[in-house]
This record gives structure tokens, C-alpha cells and sequence, in this order.
């Protein structure tokens, strides 16, 4: 990630006095962009999206002043992130009696008819067949393949061990080929 | 792992892009929509915070005061009712009848005068003093039902 140096500014801003203001609108304007599609990956709605992004703003604003460095700072609002979008995706089925299938396959209807999606059939067959991934696995998928992330980062955000993140990526790769020749 | 190579070949044949779009200045727009959003949640959590603060124990302590504020001034309106400020003079006016007016001079009438009024005035402030603390340390500690109080001043 290239943005580790900018990273140690904003933590420079944290430990000064009177600083966190400024450091919490460095980190919207680092992050803002490659958290919303990290969640619009998760979520695919872009209204969905837009809530989630904010919800996890909103948390981070509030946490920033006692965020006490023990991860990195990227690991820390990444999982903020991931959390806020998948709490989101289990109210949702809550509020709406649906099962995991029927969330999935709800996500995939809103892929077809969204209008903020720009891809040809191969892009959304591609987006359909992550969609049939577990949850976690399909995260994991979305921030190896699409965020080129290493292993050991995806690893801290998801606190899942590196052995752990490798075999869930290389299942998610074979469930993704097999939908793709078979449909 | 070979067979991971092919699964992962066979995906690199599709274009690997970002398919998601975003309406026209959503992210120029974003950090100004938050920073409502923030100044909305602080503007709630204040309101939270402020009725919060109106807690049972602390509306008991408000009407105790009231009450108590009520009572001091009811009993010092009946306390004072038939104080007469000319009673702080008349003593003064007994002092200088016992004398002769011949040998008073100005400077004696007027020592005498300040005398009677400090010790007329520092015993009713005394007096007064003494009523207060000993109604304060009643209704400190004593339970009181406020709308019985009220009544009792009507």
C-alpha cells in the first residue's frame, strides 16, 4: 500500500495536541474512495454504500481520539469497515426475514438492474459468481483480486491467520471457475 | 499449486476493472455530507445528554429546593409582620428622655443613636439568624411532602 507514509502523518497528528481533527479529515480524504468500494463490493447498492461509508466514519471520528496504536492504522479503519457492512447485511436480513441464499441472490438482482454498474456480461457474471462466495470468503476474495492486498494485511483486518486467508482464497478462486464455465 | 494457477489464469482472461460507478461529484461531496451527518450526531448525543441529566434524584432535589426557598420566605414575612422600624428608634428616644436635654450635645445624641441602632439591629439579625438556621436544619432533616407544604402557605 502506498499510502504508509501518509499513514505515519495522520498518526503524527494524533499524538499532537489539539491535532485530531486534522487527522481524522486526512484519513476521509486517504480513505474515502477505497473504503466505498470496499463496502459496494460487499454491499453492491451504492445508497447502501453511501450509509455504511458514513456509518463507518462516524465510528472512526469517535474512536480516533483513543486509538492507541496497537495495529496499524489502515488494518484498524479497514476492519471498522468491513464490520459496519457486514452488521449491515445481517440487519438486513433480520429486518427483512431473509435467509443467507436469499441475501445473496438479492445482491444479485440489485447487480443487474443497478444503474451505477458499468459492466459487460463477463463483469457481471464474473460479480454474479463472487456473489455465490460466503461472506468472509467473499471479502476476502474482493480485497485479494480486486485491491491487490497482500496476504498478511488482509490477515490483520480480518483477523484471520495467513494459512487461513491463502485456503479461503484459493477455494474462492475454484467456486468463482467452476460458476464461470458453468454458466 | 497448479490447479490455483489455471483457476487463477483462467480469470485473468477477464478484464480486471472496476465496475462499480459513483453519481457525478459523490466523493467531492462527501467529506461536506459527513461532517453534517457528525454535527447531527453530536446535536443528538447533546439532547441525549441533557435530558439525561434531568434524572429523578435530581427533580426531587429542584422541587426540595423550591419548596424550601418557599417556606423561608413565608416564615420570614410572618416573622417580620409586626417588626416596627421606628421600634428600632423608640429605645433611642427612652435613652435621651432619662437625660437632661441640657447635657446632651450633638456628638453625644448621635453616639448614642448608632449605639441603640447596632445592638437593636444586631440582635434582630441575631434573632433572624437564629430562626433561619434552625428552619434550614429542619427542613434539611426532615422528610417533607412538598404539595403539604404548599398548602400550609396557602
Amino acid at each position: 500500500m502506498g499510502t504508509k507514509l501518509k499513514d505515519q502523518d495522520i498518526l503524527i497528528l494524533l499524538r499532537t495536541k489539539g491535532s485530531v481533527i486534522h487527522a481524522f479529515n486526512l484519513i476521509v480524504e486517504l480513505y474515502k474512495e477505497r473504503l466505498y468500494y470496499h463496502i459496494r463490493r460487499i454491499l453492491i447498492d451504492h445508497n447502501d454504500s453511501d450509509d455504511v461509508l458514513q456509518n463507518t466514519f462516524v465510528k472512526i471520528w469517535k474512536g480516533l481520539p483513543g486509538f492507541r496504536e496497537e495495529s496499524l492504522l489502515y488494518t484498524w479503519i479497514y476492519r471498522i469497515a468491513t464490520n459496519e457492512a457486514l452488521n449491515f447485511l445481517k440487519q438486513k436480513r433480520k429486518r427483512y426475514f431473509l435467509l443467507i441464499s436469499n441475501v445473496e441472490k438479492q445482491l444479485s438482482e440489485t447487480l443487474v438492474s443497478d444503474v451505477y454498474f458499468s459492466g459487460d456480461e463477463l463483469q457481471i457474471k464474473l460479480q454474479k459468481a463472487v456473489l455465490t462466495l460466503p461472506e468472509k470468503q467473499r471479502i476476502i476474495f474482493n480485497m485479494k483480486y480486486f485491491d491487490a492486498m497482500k496476504y498478511d494485511e488482509i490477515s490483520g483486518i480480518l483477523g484471520i491467520t495467513v494459512g487461513g486467508i491463502k485456503a479461503s482464497f484459493y477455494h474462492a478462486v475454484k467456486k468463482i471457475e467452476k460458476y464461470l464455465s458453468e454458466n | 499449486m497448479p490447479n490455483q494457477n489455471k483457476h487463477i489464469e483462467n480469470l485473468n482472461n477477464i478484464e480486471k476493472k472496476n465496475n462499480f460507478i459513483v453519481p457525478e461529484g459523490y466523493f467531492e461531496n462527501f467529506p461536506s455530507r459527513l461532517n453534517g451527518r457528525i454535527v447531527r450526531e453530536k446535536e443528538d448525543f447533546s439532547t441525549s445528554q441533557g435530558l439525561r441529566s434531568f434524572s429523578p434524584n435530581k427533580l426531587s432535589l429542584a422541587a426540595s429546593f423550591i419548596g424550601l426557598t418557599l417556606l423561608i420566605f413565608s416564615g420570614m414575612k410572618f416573622l417580620l409582620r409586626d417588626k416596627e422600624p421606628a421600634g428600632i428608634i423608640s429605645p433611642v428616644v427612652a435613652e435621651i428622655t432619662d437625660y437632661q436635654i441640657n447635657e446632651i450635645d450633638d456628638e453625644m445624641l448621635f453616639e448614642l443613636y448608632t449605639e441603640t441602632l447596632s445592638e437593636n439591629q444586631s440582635q434582630h439579625v441575631q434573632d433572624e439568624t437564629e430562626i433561619l438556621n434552625a428552619m434550614i436544619e429542619y427542613l434539611l432533616y426532615t422528610d417533607m411532602d412538598i404539595g403539604l407544604i404548599a398548602q400550609e402557605l396557602q
